[in-house]
């Protein structure tokens, strides 16, 4: 392309990319969006998305909440590149504090689910490569154990102890520094 | 060892879940090695271990070494958490809560799994300069993102070990 600088970056932004779920629908969105997702951006650097990116670890009803968290988040990487030059840098301060608020609020109304529905955002998130969303999402199931015994924990989680009382015994000597 | 009814069903039903679990992965390149489906049960145990680990990494840090008594998979997993808090700020501490710290902080260096990739590490020290800090240089040949350290007050010991570490840091990674 022989435009200037800022016309390929606009091209660049406009860019969409085709996202195909387990259950075969189809979700168009920015490469800016996409591009969160470590996995994607490596499809799109190698050229290989044209046609769509087959997703099928992923069903519509998780890809559509993950590219919305997707969407919410481009913004904020969106707004560093674009014009920003008009902004003094108290100006823009002000709007990153008012913008990481509002992100704030968006990602703790985003938790707002059901379990299954939050562990399997964490597998899309870890599968998509999508750093602060796999973060987010395994900090909530950490708040959730939180100053938990590991009884209540294997109650919470349906986790079948399956060491025998001797084997237990056994570790937790071993990692006795740990329970003093 | 006799393994108890419990352990049996629970091993067939992993190995069962596995088999439905392998997904057609093509063309795609994944980060994590497995990426496992829930079934019909909602349980924890249905996420790969470095999310598990993950997880982990968000606990005070005495629990989450303390889920190694939860079963088999849980008893390692906190030695390859990416990111280590090391937070101790409970007011004023007695010469024994050090003796102890040091114990906790010493064992923890020693016994973590140094191949693990550490993206973050804070260390908080908030009344006490006396924990050595000579197991954490240990981890920093790992590729480290981000280093946040706080203590009210420094000592030579304390400087010395920070400064081992930023050189370990800053040492080329990909």
């Amino acid at each position: 392309m022989a435009s200037a600088g800022s016309g390929d970056e606009k091209a660049a932004a406009a860019a969409m990319i085709t996202l195909i779920s387990s259950d075969n629908e189809k979700f168009e969105v920015t490469e800016a969006t996409a591009t969160l997702s470590q996995t994607i951006r490596h499809m799109i650097e190698d050229g290989c998305t044209d046609g769509g990116v087959p997703l099928p670890n992923v069903t519509s009803k998780i890809l559509a909440r993950v590219i919305e968290y997707c969407k919410k988040h481009a913004t904020a990487a969106a707004g560093e590149e674009g014009s920003s030059s008009s902004f003094s840098d108290a100006a823009f301060l002000e709007v990153d504090r008012a913008f990481l608020e509002e992100l704030e609020e968006f990602d703790d109304a985003f938790l707002e689910v059901d379990r299954a529905t939050l562990f399997d955002l964490i597998l899309a998130a870890n599968y998509l490569d999508i750093k602060g969303l796999l973060n987010l999402t395994c900090q909530k199931v950490a708040d959730s154990v939180k100053g938990k015994t590991p009884e209540q924990i294997r109650e919470m989680y349906n986790i079948v102890n399956d060491l025998t009382p001797e084997e237990e015994a056994e570790i937790r000597r071993e990692t006795q520094w740990a329970f003093e | 060892m006799v393994a108890t009814p419990a352990a049996d069903s629970k091993v067939k039903r992993t190995c069962a879940r596995r088999l439905f679990d392998e997904m057609p992965q093509e063309q795609v390149k994944v980060s994590g090695r497995h990426n496992r489906r829930k079934v019909s049960m909602v349980g924890i145990d249905t996420l790969p271990d470095e999310v598990l680990a993950r997880v982990l990494s968000f606990l005070p840090v005495r629990e989450a070494v303390q889920t190694c008594v939860l079963a088999r998979r849980w008893r390692h997993l906190w030695k390859s958490m990416p990111a280590l808090r090391i937070v101790f700020e409970d007011g004023p501490l007695t010469p024994e809560d050090v003796d102890d710290m040091n114990r906790f902080v010493n064992m923890f260096m020693f016994l973590r799994d140094r191949g693990a990739p550490l993206e973050f590490f804070e260390f908080k020290i908030d009344d006490l300069i006396r924990v050595r800090m000579n197991r954490i240089s240990a981890c920093g040949s790992n590729k480290l993102c981000c280093l946040k350290l706080v203590a009210s007050m420094w000592n030579y010991l304390l400087c010395a070990e920070v400064y081992h570490l930023m050189t370990c840091i800053s040492s080329p990674s990909i």
